[in-house]
């Protein structure tokens, strides 16, 4: 009777321990899928990143943004154009065109969405000066 | 009758205990062996990244600094694709080079006189390939690959 209880004991408490690791096992599980997730919204940004940086570039040496932008896959939207690319949605928002004394400034803001929600704007601004007559 | 059951008792309890055991060995091995993986593809996510970020920042700002020193020109030396970054100190012509070799992105500073010697420059980080050419709009188009994950990238050059 005596080594029917020791043996109840030790299968009771094998199995606290075992309830103890699975519950830290799914503390742990969770921590290595929200890093994996880190890491790859990680890459997305980085992505976003590069490529809003090479639109940007791409349009200091356009006349018309909005007719480069449309042309090379841009699709019209609400408040201005936005672009499907690897990890999100890049849009261009703020379009417009100053005349000054002495040229005209175009600019336009790209920003980045990651699951519809901005991570980050970047300005561009081209100012051409007026060829003197 | 009673000793039977006493005795089959303690054998099941046992044999419980043991199957307990490999259980949680088993759920523990699975849990390391997750967690390595997991480890192992961040490591990855994050190295790739550094290098991708790192050759296109690098390559980028060395046009820009570049940009109204001298020529910016992609130029064809032997099989290697290289950016050639011109420019004249004290009345002498040095071009920069910048090119993929033997699997990292190189860095040569060189005379005009000199040639090419792709040895010569300082490696910087690991890299797959790069090309660059320069379009007749003033953009600069650079094409790395790094661990696999394939980019180009646009810069403006502004000086003719």
């Amino acid at each position: 009777m005596k080594s029917l209880r020791k043996g109840h004991a030790i299968i009771i408490e094998l199995i606290i321990i075992i309830l103890f690791f699975s519950l830290s096992s799914v503390v742990i599980v969770r921590l290595f899928a929200a890093a994996h997730q880190l890491s790859t919204q990680s890459t997305a940004s980085t992505q976003l990143l590069l490529t809003a940086q090479s639109w940007a570039d791409q349009l200091l040496s356009e006349d018309d943004f909005s007719i480069f932008l449309s042309e090379n896959g841009w699709s019209d939207e609400e408040n201005g154009l936005s672009l499907a690319v690897d990890g999100g949605t890049l849009k261009v928002t703020g379009l417009r065109e100053e005349e000054g004394l002495n040229g005209k400034l175009t600019s336009c803001e790209i920003s980045a969405c990651l699951d519809e929600q901005e991570i980050f704007t970047l300005p561009v601004a081209r100012y051409r000066p007026e060829e003197k007559r | 009758m009673k000793g039977f059951d006493s005795n089959h008792l303690r054998t099941a309890g046992s044999l419980l205990s043991f199957i307990l055991i490999c259980l949680f060995a088993l759920l523990s091995v699975l849990n390391v062996a997750v967690g390595i993986q997991a480890y192992e593809q961040i490591i990855q996510n994050t190295e790739s990244n550094t290098q991708l970020r790192t050759s296109i920042s690098y390559t980028a700002n060395k046009i820009r600094a570049h940009d109204g020193l001298g020529k910016i020109e992609s130029k064809q030396e032997g099989d290697i694709d290289t950016l050639a970054l011109y420019q004249n100190i004290e009345g002498d012509d040095y071009i920069t080079y910048i090119y993929c070799y033997d699997g990292m992105l190189y860095e040569l500073f060189t005379s005009a006189d000199t040639g090419f010697d792709p040895e010569q420059g300082e490696a910087l980080i690991p890299l797959g390939s790069f090309c660059a050419t320069v379009e007749e709009n003033g953009i600069a188009q650079v094409y790395i690959d790094t661990d696999g994950v394939q980019y180009t990238q646009f810069t403006a050059v502004f000086s003719e």
